[in-house]
């Protein structure tokens, strides 16, 4: 490696200085573009909120939109390895990349409805432990004790850590002979477990490493909830006779409603599309005993080069989401606040 | 019976003595008022009744049940919060039945109960409606409805008016009065406005730093306070208040402050007899300093030349605010007053309705 000096910093900087200054050229010049355009032209009377929206719907075009679209083009190809460079584009592709994903493995040996419900099964389990942890560690939170503070920050340390190395350290505590894991089940009497090398175990151990890591989340995001129900609510509900379980069930979880919907919604969305624990953990081994629907379709895009194909699996997997979405918006009546007075 | 009697009771937050020493007997039926500056602990003492907040020594009863150990919820009190605490996620119907859900009443005597009390209050329309689609007076009634369907033994009300626009406060503070007259039940009520204390309540108890400095009904402790606090506190605008000497000018007894010197009646002699010669705090209410124009038989003793430097008309009348040396004060006079800021004017002290307080303890004398 080379040692840090004076002059990597100063070129360090001049390439980052370089971009912003292209940034800024290309800002300046899309709001003259608008300028000229929606005032000067065809003199548009809310013309300023649109100008003031424009960088940000060009970086989410730029972002979002265009990836999106290219990805839909490539689900209509038969991209590949063996086609790399010349593919060809038409709807029967697109069907046949469709029938596909239902009809053959999608990596060696699962299929979609395997690693349809696998997926189904992870998201539940985490959420569930996600919720029900955070809940439960921010109503601790959320009294009068000492060294609140401490408890916090050591609490939030799961989600301070980058996932990567998160997920590699727990990597080495499941290992059979050295690992924490296998060490603590020996203490307490129990058998080791070979954890890497049963689907079933492999599968379990992912999922403690996935609901240590969503944990803080929830918890801080509960937390926040609490904090802004007013006390009033429970003095009220005190002299009308609620019981502290009443008081939970009436007062403090339709109170929550409001944060716990979209918290939900982000638990599921995030679990399901969560690919960083799995593939660092297990790498969806052992023979694709752990493998969801994201970690085997970057499996299929990248380990086996079947882009077409990848990308019509990935179109699947959006829809699913986006299904899931709606319905969960609709039923649980969304965002709508239900405690603003 | 719903006497509610608090006996030496104390609040101790850490080192901060919320309440100290509260002894208090509210009689079946009676409007008693709280009242006080805030953080004089008013609050507090209605929360210790209520059973939200622990006592830290004492005892309080209600009825003749000692209930300093027993929960809210089995106190058979119900109160009404200032910012109403209406459960934001329920109806009014729900949010007047929640308390008697939970006391799994039938629903049919849930059902009377709230609709007799929505039509007392006048909200039968709103029943079906969400908190947030009330306005504050909406509110405030709902909250006394909450605590009307439980039909307790007391109801407790912590500042319920003190978030209401000014003219829907008068409105309900007869509303309240006319309820109290209904519900037959003891009320104690947390004001700091002493506009309230004075118009609702059968007997006002003024707090001041955790300790209760007067007990009695309105006109009593408005006529006769007990110290310069509670005749500071209670009247509007306050009570004129001056540091003064008593002098003793061969059968008169005298007030000098700087800038006046008027005569006070001769029944003074025995109240304030010890205090001749020695520094006193003389007060006097705004309307008990007349404009000379209306009052031309005045005793010249009482006569008082001062500058005027500010006028402020009520409509029905004047506030004049005085000063004479370093003292200033405000007289309450007729509208047609000459009084103009600028000017000189005579004013007459009626000192038989004055007050003398102590320098040293504040207490009146008398």
């Amino acid at each position: 490696m080379l040692p840090l000096t004076w002059d990597i910093v100063g070129q360090g900087i001049g390439e980052v200085g370089k971009l912003i200054f292209f940034v800024a050229i290309a800002i300046i010049s899309l709001e003259v573009v608008a300028y000229l355009i929606l005032v000067k032209w065809i003199k548009f009377k809310n013309a300023l909120p649109f100008m003031l929206m424009l960088p940000a719907l060009v970086g989410v075009a730029i972002l979002i939109l265009y990836p999106f679209g290219f990805n839909i083009y490539l689900a209509f190809s038969n991209m590949s390895m063996y086609r790399f460079k010349e593919f060809s584009v038409g709807l029967r592709y697109g069907i046949s990349n469709l029938l596909d994903v239902f009809r053959v493995p999608v990596l060696q040996r699962v299929t979609f409805f395997q690693l349809f419900l696998r997926t189904f099964i992870w998201t539940v389990i985490n959420v569930v432990f996600h919720v029900l942890g955070g809940l439960i560690l921010a109503i601790l939170l959320n009294r009068p004790m000492r060294g609140k503070g401490i408890y916090r920050t050591l609490l939030v340390v799961p989600w301070a850590i980058p996932q990567v190395i998160a997920a590699l350290a727990w990597k080495c505590e499941f290992h059979y002979q050295y690992g924490f894991a296998n060490l603590l089940l020996e203490k307490l009497g129990f058998q080791p477990v070979q954890w890497m090398s049963d689907p079933f175990w492999a599968f379990v151990a992912v999922i403690i490493v996935n609901i240590w890591l969503g944990i803080p989340f929830m918890m801080v995001t509960i937390l926040g909830g609490l904090q802004s129900i007013s006390p009033d609510y429970y003095d009220a509900a005190q002299i009308d006779g609620a019981s502290g379980w009443q008081q939970f069930r009436f007062i403090t979880l339709p109170l929550l409603n409001p944060i716990l919907t979209p918290a939900i919604i982000l638990g599921v969305i995030w679990t399901f599309n969560n690919f960083n624990v799995i593939y660092l953990v297990t790498g969806g081994g052992p023979m694709e005993g752990t493998d969801i629907l994201v970690t085997s379709l970057y499996k299929a895009v990248f380990e086996f080069y079947r882009y077409g194909f990848g990308a019509a699996y990935s179109l699947v997997i959006f829809l699913f989401l986006l299904v899931f979405s709606v319905i969960y918006l609709r039923i649980s009546g969304g965002f709508k606040g239900a405690w603003e007075t | 019976m719903a006497r509610v009697y608090l006996e030496n009771v104390w609040k101790k937050f850490g080192n901060v003595v919320a309440v100290r020493d509260a002894t208090l007997e509210i009689e079946d039926k009676e409007f008693l008022i709280l009242v006080g500056p805030s953080g004089c602990g008013k609050s507090t003492t209605l929360r210790m009744v209520a059973g939200l907040e622990e006592i830290s020594e004492g005892s309080i009863y209600i009825g003749d049940t000692l209930v300093n150990d027993i929960p809210p919820k089995d106190r058979d009190i119900a109160m009404v919060f200032q910012n109403y605490a209406l459960y934001p996620h329920m109806d009014v119907y729900n949010n007047m039945a929640f308390g008697l859900k939970l006391r799994k009443f039938p629903k049919t005597e849930i059902d009377r109960r709230v609709h007799e009390a929505a039509r007392i209050l006048g909200i039968e329309n709103l029943l079906k409606r969400k908190p947030k689609e009330l306005s504050g007076g909406q509110r405030q009634r709902v909250a006394l409805g909450r605590a009307i369907v439980r039909e307790p033994k007391v109801f407790l009300m912590d500042e319920p008016l003190s978030n209401l626009d000014a003219k829907l406060r008068v409105q309900m503070r007869a509303e309240l009065a006319k309820l109290h007259d209904r519900l037959q039940t003891t009320i104690i009520y947390v004001t700091h406005d002493q506009t309230e204390a004075m118009t609702m309540g059968d007997r006002i108890v003024v707090q001041k730093d955790g300790v209760i400095q007067q007990v009695g009904a309105p006109m009593e402790i408005y006529n006769r306070p007990d110290n310069a606090f509670v005749a500071g506190f209670i009247g509007s605008p306050a009570m004129n208040f001056m540091d003064a000497v008593l002098r003793r000018e061969g059968d008169d007894l005298w007030v000098q402050a700087d800038g006046f010197k008027v005569k006070l009646p001769p029944a003074r002699f025995e109240t304030a007899g010890e205090y001749i010669d020695k520094e006193v705090i003389f007060g006097i209410r705004p309307e008990d300093i007349l404009d000379l124009d209306f009052s031309p038989d005045a005793d010249p003793d009482l006569i008082v030349t001062a500058n005027v430097d500010v006028t402020e008309p009520m409509g029905a009348e004047v506030y004049v605010y005085l000063s004479a040396g370093k003292e200033s004060y405000i007289a309450r006079v007729d509208a047609h007053t000459r009084a103009r800021p600028g000017t000189t004017h005579k004013a007459v002290f009626n000192t038989e309705k004055a007050h003398l307080f102590c320098k040293d303890t504040e207490a009146s004398i008398r």
